[in-house]
């Protein structure tokens, strides 16, 4: 096949072209460069130099209206003791941990389930799309009318089925961040039009032959599906890390944070310090060190990927 | 290897170059006119902006004030921008810091408030203005005209002085045949226990959803509860010096009095609603307007917000306690410290306040209180037109409200933001219960403590 | 390549349509509440707005606030702000990730990894914090209160869009590059005459994602407009919000229905481009 077909075309040309390798090479550079250049130009002159200007700044006492005082690294040093840091870093953490896999799975399954041929599909799926786009106002009220403790609806079934006494949900210092992962079943319309793009690409032929072969749905989902959407897969978990590690608008509407600093995220700390307690050089140290958490954990998912994401057509060696 | 050094010169000359630029823009920014406008001297045309927040009720007075203070000043344009509350902020901290500031704003219309920015050095001190054209804002109450004036500097002229009260729901009120309490602030037999009393013959189905009813909701921060009680979580010159300092929250016995009222209302006597149960409704208005509240402790902005409300309510004071203060909500007009034009700007804030023209026309429009005694008249008639009480009894419980004020903590104190999450987040802990009120005061002042300033 | 075949795999039997239907119908009580809700809110006298319990029909029927909407504010200004900005950015941000991503998927050159992590870096610096930096930078250019701090970004393309067209175009048969090169053709044949062509549902899904962002996008125009006549729908919005529960929320519900039907249109109409657009089969000769 065409992998095949590659090698031997590669092989033919490095035993007779040797000497043509090296100006392709200059090209294919050229051509790269030239293709990347709009997001180069944008980055000089746009958006690498506030980035570079955060990270001096992270090594100042900027109160906004002074000019900015350089502390070395007292910034870095200070949040050692910061009890707030570590506070809202753990609640961050906890919440990615949990969030991250909780919308891959329910977005996914939500993509293969709107994939199904049934009558009114587009309609579903642009139902299903719908708490993606409109106000946030709105859906923080639908979740914490469903989770209220007394006039919830969530409880009040859970009463009058089960007997049992629902629980505070966000009020609960235990429960605040399960309850905003549940929360975020609302917001997967995103990721799950991802997904949906990436199964309409799915060869035919291959699901034909395992149905030939008596494979189950089941089997042919994992086999076949999960394999050939890797690279979606990967992509979306990045992006859900990146994103939950920025999360804080839920909080800031729900539960300002709390019980008890509970649902205090990291940049919701962070957004505080900058604009509230104006130490925007002290922001700036939280996010870059949130930077390189996060920095550091694509590149794990990355070099994790690279033998469990299958490029079906990528036959370089 | 090569390629390595090659990738990092070039990066290392992009950096270069970014920062390069953007030392420039640093540099310049702070000469870059205000407003457009080069030159604010003689007969030149100038521009100044007004900020304001966001809020339909006003957007028409907005409207009509820069029309009518146009024609007046045909060499003044003044340009209008509308914020959102919540982004305020946001959008004034990365205004003040590139120097392109708004000329006339209210710092109490952000989050942050009035301390934080004076604290900031962002407002300027306008005492020259007021010495040189006293007579034109004379008839502002000279109590509320000293809040913003902090060591003998005034930063803000005021425009409206909103006061406290309790609302309650007259419509609860005659189904359990409950009497009314009083308009009267000195009237001792409405006390906390006389308004505990009342909310246990009112409360009623708690649990079910549809027909349940909460005798009574404080609504007020947790150290507004306090002074309600004669405490406070702060010493006296904080507010006076706008720095925090030491806070007070053991050393003043009443503070403990007055939480552990709340949390009994809620978790002893179950005639307040949980916390919990008040987020969900808040998240999209105010509990009163539920009709499942009957009486409700407030700022004086019910006076407009209930107005919507389909039941008949009523005001009444505070519940007396030795001690008792209650918040004053005192919104001034500012100068940016930074304003290229603070002369117009000046003009433009004496147009606003003009007992017969902004002030007057605001308060028509509004129904918010003024701060000009002249306007007092007429705001009783038009309030009690509105509620139906009698215009002694309006004046009665407003001039109560001003005896027994002082401007509320938030924008006397700076960076109170940051102050109200830290409390909060243990008052949350509290009011559900999950702390003794003890426990929650020792962990309030430890973390007051370790805030950094 | 048999297309037929397609079809005969994906059918599902009736038990199975039954299942899928039963489980879609159940998840619209969660998913299209906030959407009922809204309508409802919209069409009630303010005084009913908060009452409880909640009155799942409004008592009587407000229509007169969708009027009141258009009579109070310049709201049709929003909207024609709105889609001449989204419209731009959306195309910018679209074909210059595409040429981006491109580059990165399909080319090799010396650095390229590096760079490569710079794009995904760009996103993991929280924004509150280059906020600031940014807005001296425009202030410099003086941009502000204009639309060009928003706009003129958009043509160096996303780092979230470039990563996912990246992916999108790993997949993509490398045989047919090799097809133009033996041709004769250059990167540009193979970029314009075989990529784009077949991600067209890739391109689309991008589309949206950028469109339903810019749409709804608060703090760029909060932070760079000040001139209500310049404001988008998202901004434009705040004007029925106040402090201290003075929202008029029957007004700012309806005003939101006015900005969330066009992208509820767009997605409904355009679907078939980004979800049910075309097959790139398996088959490789």
């Amino acid at each position: 096949m065409s992998a095949v077909n590659a090698t031997e075309l590669r092989a033919e040309s490095a035993a007779k072209l040797k000497k043509r390798r090296n100006p392709e090479r200059a090209r294919e550079e050229r051509a790269f460069w030239m293709f990347i250049s709009p997001w180069v130009i944008g980055f000089i002159l746009f958006s690498g130099g506030p980035i570079l200007a955060s990270l001096v700044l992270s090594f100042a006492d900027y109160n906004v209206i002074d000019p900015p005082k350089f502390i070395g690294l007292g910034n870095f040093s200070g949040l050692f003791d910061d009890r707030l840091f570590y506070k809202s870093l753990s609640v961050t953490a906890y919440y990615v941990v949990l969030v991250v896999p909780f919308t891959m799975i329910s977005s996914l399954l939500l993509a293969v389930l709107l994939n199904q041929k049934v009558r009114g599909q587009p309609l579903f799926r642009t139902l299903y799309y719908t708490p993606s786009i409109i106000s946030g106002v709105a859906v923080a009220y639908l979740w914490s009318w469903l989770l209220n403790p007394e006039f919830g609806v969530v409880n009040s079934l859970l009463g009058q089925w089960f007997g049992i006494r629902g629980p505070g949900w966000f009020t609960d210092a235990h429960l605040v961040i399960p309850s905003m992962v549940l929360m975020q079943l609302t917001a997967i319309g995103g990721t799950m039009v991802i997904f949906l793009a990436s199964l309409q690409s799915l060869p035919s032929d291959l699901y034909e032959s395992a149905a030939m072969d008596g494979a189950s749905r089941m089997r042919q989902f994992f086999r076949i599906t999960v394999p050939l959407i890797s690279p979606v897969i990967l992509f979306n978990s990045i992006i859900g890390i990146i994103s939950s590690f920025q999360a804080f608008t839920q909080s800031y509407v729900i539960t300002k944070g709390g019980p008890d600093w509970n649902s205090y995220f990291y940049v919701y700390y962070l957004f505080d310090t900058a604009f509230f307690h104006f130490r925007m050089g002290y922001a700036s140290a939280l996010a870059w060190v949130m930077f390189v958490i996060v920095f550091l954990l694509t590149l794990l998912s990355l070099v994790l990927s690279r033998k469990l994401v299958y490029y079906e057509y990528d036959s370089r060696g | 290897m090569t390629m390595k050094t090659k990738t990092t010169a070039l990066l290392l000359a992009l950096f270069l170059s970014v920062s390069l630029l953007y030392g420039c823009s640093k540099g310049k920014s702070n000469n870059a006119a205000s407003s457009g406008d080069t030159g604010s001297s003689g007969g030149d045309k100038v521009t100044i902006e007004w900020l304001v927040r966001t809020d339909p009720n006003m957007i028409d007075w907005e409207k009509d004030m820069i029309a009518g203070f146009q024609k007046d000043n045909p060499n003044i344009t003044v340009k209008l921008t509308t914020i959102p509350q919540a982004e305020i902020d946001q959008r004034l901290t990365t205004m003040i810091s590139s120097g392109k500031v708004p000329d006339v704003w209210s710092p109490n219309w952000a989050n942050s408030g009035f301390a934080s920015y004076m604290k900031m050095g962002a407002l300027k001190d306008m005492t020259s203005f007021i010495e040189r054209d006293s007579g034109d804002i004379s008839t502002i109450n000279q109590q509320i005209m000293d809040i913003y004036k902090i060591d003998n500097k005034t930063y803000g002229i005021p425009m409206l002085a909103i006061g406290s009260f309790l609302f309650y729901n007259k419509e609860l009120f005659d189904k359990d045949g409950v009497p009314y309490p009083p308009t009267d602030w000195n009237d001792t037999s409405w006390n906390y226990d006389a308004m505990l009393q009342k909310a246990q013959k009112l409360t009623h189905d708690v649990g079910n959803a549809n027909k349940q009813v909460f005798g009574v909701l404080n609504s007020m921060s947790p150290n507004l509860q306090t002074w309600g009680f004669g405490g406070d979580m702060f010493k006296p010159e904080a507010y006076t010096s706008a720095v925090m300092g030491e806070p007070a929250v053991l050393t003043n016995p009443q503070n403990k009095e007055a939480l552990q009222f709340n949390v009994d209302l809620i978790q002893k006597h179950k005639v307040a609603p949980n916390q919990a149960t008040v987020d969900a409704v808040s998240a999209v208005g105010d509990p009163f307007l539920t009709g499942k509240v009957a009486m409700v402790i407030n700022g004086g902005w019910g006076f407009w917000a209930y107005g919507p409300a389909k039941f008949k309510w009523g005001v009444a004071p505070i519940p007396y306690h030795d001690g008792r203060k209650v918040p004053l909500f005192v919104d001034p007009w500012c100068i940016s410290e930074k304003s290229k034009h603070p002369e117009e700007s000046w003009k433009f804030i004496k147009y606003l306040v003009d007992p017969n023209n902004g002030g007057k026309k605001f308060m028509e429009k509004t129904s918010a209180t003024p701060a000009d005694t002249s306007l007092a008249d007429q705001w009783y008639q038009q309030m009690a037109d509105k509620t139906g009480m009698k215009v002694e009894e309006v004046k009665q419980l407003n001039e109560g409200a001003v005896q027994n004020g002082r401007e509320a903590d938030n924008h006397l104190i700076d960076k109170f933001a940051v102050i109200s999450t830290t409390i909060n987040q243990t008052a949350n802990s509290l009011w559900n219960g999950q702390k003794s009120v003890d426990q929650g005061l020792q962990e309030i002042d430890k973390n007051l403590r370790s805030l950094k300033f | 390549m048999f297309r037929s075949v397609r079809v005969s795999y994906g059918e599902l039997g009736a038990a199975g349509k039954f299942f899928v239907y039963a489980i879609l119908l159940l998840g619209l009580l969660l998913f299209a509440f906030p959407l009922y809700w809204m309508i409802i809110t919209s069409l009630k006298e303010l005084g009913d707005v908060h009452r409880m319990p909640m009155s799942w029909i409004p008592n009587p029927f407000k229509w007169d606030n969708y009027s009141q909407i258009f009579d109070d504010v310049p709201l049709l200004t929003y909207v024609w702000n709105t889609v001449i900005y989204v419209a731009i950015t959306v195309f910018a941000v679209a074909i210059s990730s595409a040429l981006v991503a491109y580059a990165f998927a399909r080319l090799k050159a010396r650095g390229s990894g590096v760079l490569f992590a710079i794009v995904l870096g760009t996103m993991m610096i929280p924004p509150q914090v280059t906020l600031i930096p940014q807005y001296l930078l425009f202030n410099q250019f003086n941009w502000i209160d204009s639309y060009l701090p928003l706009v003129v970004p958009a043509f160096g393309g996303s780092a979230f869009i470039i990563f996912l067209l990246r992916q999108f175009f790993l997949g993509i048969s490398k045989d047919l590059d090799e097809a133009v090169k033996i041709d004769g053709g250059g990167y540009a044949t193979t970029f314009f005459r075989i990529i784009l062509p077949l991600s067209i549902p890739a391109l689309a899904t991008a589309a949206i994602l950028e469109f339903m962002y810019r749409w709804n996008d608060l703090i760029g125009p909060l932070i760079y407009l000040s001139t209500g006549d310049k404001y988008p729908l998202s901004l434009g919005l705040s004007n029925f919000t106040a402090a201290y529960a003075a929202t008029p929320w029957n007004l700012l519900m309806a005003a939101s229905m006015v900005a969330v039907i066009p992208p509820l249109l767009l997605f409904f109409f355009a679907q078939k481009y980004f979800i049910q657009g075309i097959v790139i089969t398996g088959s490789k000769g």
